[in-house]
């Protein structure tokens, strides 16, 4: 059985970090827009040879890659608030039944 | 150059210069070798007259026909070049730099790494072991699609500079074909010349281009050196040799407006991709065949488009 430590304001600081990544998930997603789809800026003859095809599911992957790294750090960045929440109410329950202890003895 | 109308312009221009220079070459070589036939001069004779029948009757059936044949293929192939390179290469340059942005902006290397180990004290148990591993996964996620979006601004870039390398080609290459062959017309300012005209192989540089940039059905057709007419296949579209000598006009003709917006296509595969197409073989075409009369005693005629030039000899 492991030993448990934490600090709160950690996982928190930590739930910022993520949502900060979701945010630039967003803005790449939204900086790559013009790209996606655009394989036919190749021109006919690099259509042709298979290169529109491609590019168009390349840039559709990568955008849909973007909006899942969304999804996940932001469903990170939840977890850990939560967790510290939990960590907190947590805390201060026990501190509430220690105190109600204390005094019944 | 930086824009494809741009150089859809340049080559149009280019292209009308080189036609209206090709018609007044193929006039002037028409009109040297009418005024040098044997008759022209009343009662005078020409002990060169055999040249010049050998020369006019070489014009007729093997020049003439070369060039009418070779012309049209270079504008032809010229005018598919274009559609087929109708990419935006400088859209393609802003999405590599787009991509490249992302790389940036979506991974840090060794930011996570620097704030685990800070973490490493702050939260220690069962569930920080397993939010570790879910942020080292996310952070792997993160670095693998920066790799990607790296390798995509590499590729795309690659591809918008091969496609102006084929832009700038083209229109180098087009500019040394048109000067090397109106430079071979400008050779031919006599009779005798013209027994010797050997066209260059500057149209076998063209298949440089068609080679990269389009998959051109047929080759230039080779100048024979023989001095056997070449066959026309029963297909052509081209006039009959009297046919032309009727037109007027004579001539190529130039692209009536290289307008900006409009993609120039050209060829099946231009109306395969709904592009409007403009004929490249216009109505009027050069016509100067060279009227042979020596032997009857009638004038030779310049066979600039008047209906008299039907009395030419055909070849």
């Amino acid at each position: 059985m492991s030993s448990m430590q934490v600090k709160v304001e950690t996982l928190r600081a930590h739930a910022s970090m993520w949502d900060s990544h979701a945010g630039d998930a967003r803005d790449a997603a939204a900086l790559i827009a013009p790209a996606v789809g655009r394989g036919s800026d190749f021109g006919w003859l690099a259509g042709e040879a298979g290169v529109e095809e491609s590019f168009n599911a390349w840039t559709e992957a990568m955008d849909l890659a973007l909006a899942d790294a969304e999804k996940c750090c932001r469903y990170l960045a939840a977890a850990l608030v939560s967790t510290a929440n939990d960590f907190d109410t947590t805390d201060q329950a026990v501190a509430t039944d220690m105190a109600t202890l204390d005094e019944m003895i | 150059m930086s824009t494809y109308e741009e150089l859809c312009s340049g080559i149009e221009d280019d292209l009308g210069t080189f036609i209206d220079q090709i018609n007044e070459q193929i006039q002037r070589i028409a009109s040297m070798l009418n005024d040098a036939a044997p008759g022209f001069v009343a009662g005078v004779v020409d002990i060169f007259s055999d040249t010049v029948d050998d020369a006019i009757d070489r014009w007729n059936n093997e020049i003439h026909p070369w060039i009418i044949d070779t012309v049209d293929q270079v504008i032809t192939n010229v005018r598919d070049a274009l559609g087929d390179l109708a990419g935006r290469p400088l859209s393609l340059i802003d999405y590599a730099n787009a991509f490249s942005d992302v790389m940036a902006r979506i991974y840090v290397p060794g930011d996570l790494n620097q704030k685990m180990a800070i973490f490493n004290h702050d939260w220690q148990g069962y569930a920080a072991e397993n939010y570790k591993a879910v942020a080292t996964t996310e952070d792997t996620a993160f670095l693998n699609l920066a790799a990607a979006m790296d390798a995509g601004s590499t590729l795309a870039m690659a591809a918008a500079n091969r496609i102006l390398t084929l832009w700038r080609n083209l229109a180098k290459e087009f500019l040394g074909w048109a000067g090397d062959l109106i430079g071979c017309f400008e050779k031919a300012t006599e009779a005798d010349s013209i027994i010797s005209f050997e066209l260059p192989a500057a149209f076998d540089l063209a298949q440089a281009i068609w080679n990269n940039s389009s998959t051109s059905p047929t080759s230039s057709p080779p100048f024979s050196s023989s001095r056997t007419p070449r066959p026309r296949s029963p297909g052509s579209s081209w006039p009959t040799a009297r046919g032309a000598c009727r037109r007027t006009s004579g001539r190529w003709s130039r692209r009536p407006t290289a307008t900006s917006s409009t993609i120039p296509a050209t060829g099946r595969r231009g109306a395969d991709r709904g592009a409007p197409r403009e004929s490249s073989r216009p109505g009027g075409r050069a016509g100067q065949r060279v009227g042979r009369s020596a032997r009857t005693g009638t004038s030779p005629i310049a066979s600039s488009g008047s209906a008299a030039a039907s009395t030419y000899a055909a070849g």
